[in-house]
């Protein structure tokens, strides 16, 4: 249900059922129900990168769609990472094709590894995204790495690395 | 600047390290990287690949071998049989155990070891 510029009412107007169903019950409806896109990661196989670009983690389902009635958006990540050569992994997203952070991304972290194995990361981001016009929008998640392998683990059932990121866009004004 | 392209294929046994490699010593510096998940291999390039390069991939990802390692990876998996191989009663150490140990450390400081 899109939200509806509520009306101003005049003194001695006529309450009609009409601008009570659009002004207050639609707009609650609109309020309790946002526009919103989540994919929570249950795959197969954890998620790999080589790539010193960014580029989607899954085109596919960390690929969200939201039709928004043009206000702030918020977007949110988790998830945890490693690396198999001690390196940088970063993260941004993409808002229809567009970075918006760009340079290396909204978040990134050193992943180290020693002789003992290889250590989680977490990485996990909250972003207020303004600006955005009416309409239907595309957010991607996008990561590189600074070089060799960087995993990003996606409820695969690794051991102890079976866990379960979760991405989301949600329009909140 | 040149962008970046995406060609997908299926492939879920991936040692990326390896295929990175591999599709680097056919493409240069106009592999960005891969990307596996989904039970597919991503393969980013630039944007002004040459169809004669392109070609050069789909053969690359179906002849890979995930369960070869790259020549790190050989590195980093003789150091953990070397460790292992030192996890051992004090007492029972050698001379030679101890040299290893010596070389392994230095490996992990990165100190040349000849």
């Amino acid at each position: 249900m899109a939200w509806t510029t509520p009306k101003t009412w005049n003194v001695d107007e006529l309450l009609t059922a009409a601008n009570l169903n659009t002004h207050l019950r639609d707009n609650l409806n609109a309020l309790k129900s946002p526009p919103t896109g989540h994919y929570e990661c249950n795959e197969t196989g954890d998620y790999t990168t080589t790539s010193t670009s960014f580029v989607d983690v899954d085109g596919t389902n960390l690929a969200l769609t939201c039709t928004t009635s043009g206000g702030d958006v918020l977007v949110h990540f988790h998830a945890s990472v490693m690396h198999t050569a001690s390196g940088r992994i970063c993260f941004d997203v993409t808002v229809d094709g567009n970075r918006v952070a760009g340079d290396d991304g909204m978040i990134g972290g050193y992943v180290p590894v020693s002789a003992s194995g290889f250590p989680m990361v977490q990485m996990t981001f909250t972003r207020l995204l303004t600006g955005l016009s009416a309409g239907e929008h595309s957010f991607k998640l996008q990561w590189k790495t600074s070089g060799a392998t960087a995993k990003l683990y996606a409820g695969a059932g690794t051991s102890w690395g079976d866990l379960h990121p979760q991405f989301w866009a949600r329009e909140v004004s | 600047m040149a962008g970046l392209i995406e060609l997908a294929y299926e492939n879920s046994a991936v040692n990326p390290a390896l295929l990175h490699e591999e599709l680097e010593a056919a493409l240069g510096n106009k592999l960005a990287g891969i990307s596996t998940g989904q039970g597919k291999v991503r393969v980013h390039v630039l944007d002004t690949i040459q169809d004669a390069e392109r070609a050069l991939i789909e053969p690359i990802v179906q002849a890979h071998d995930a369960k070869k390692l790259t020549a790190r990876q050989q590195a980093e998996a003789d150091q953990a049989a070397k460790r292992e191989a030192l996890r051992k009663p004090w007492a029972t150490w050698t001379a030679t155990d101890k040299d290893d140990l010596l070389r392994l450390l230095a490996e992990t400081m990165g100190i040349a070891v000849a």
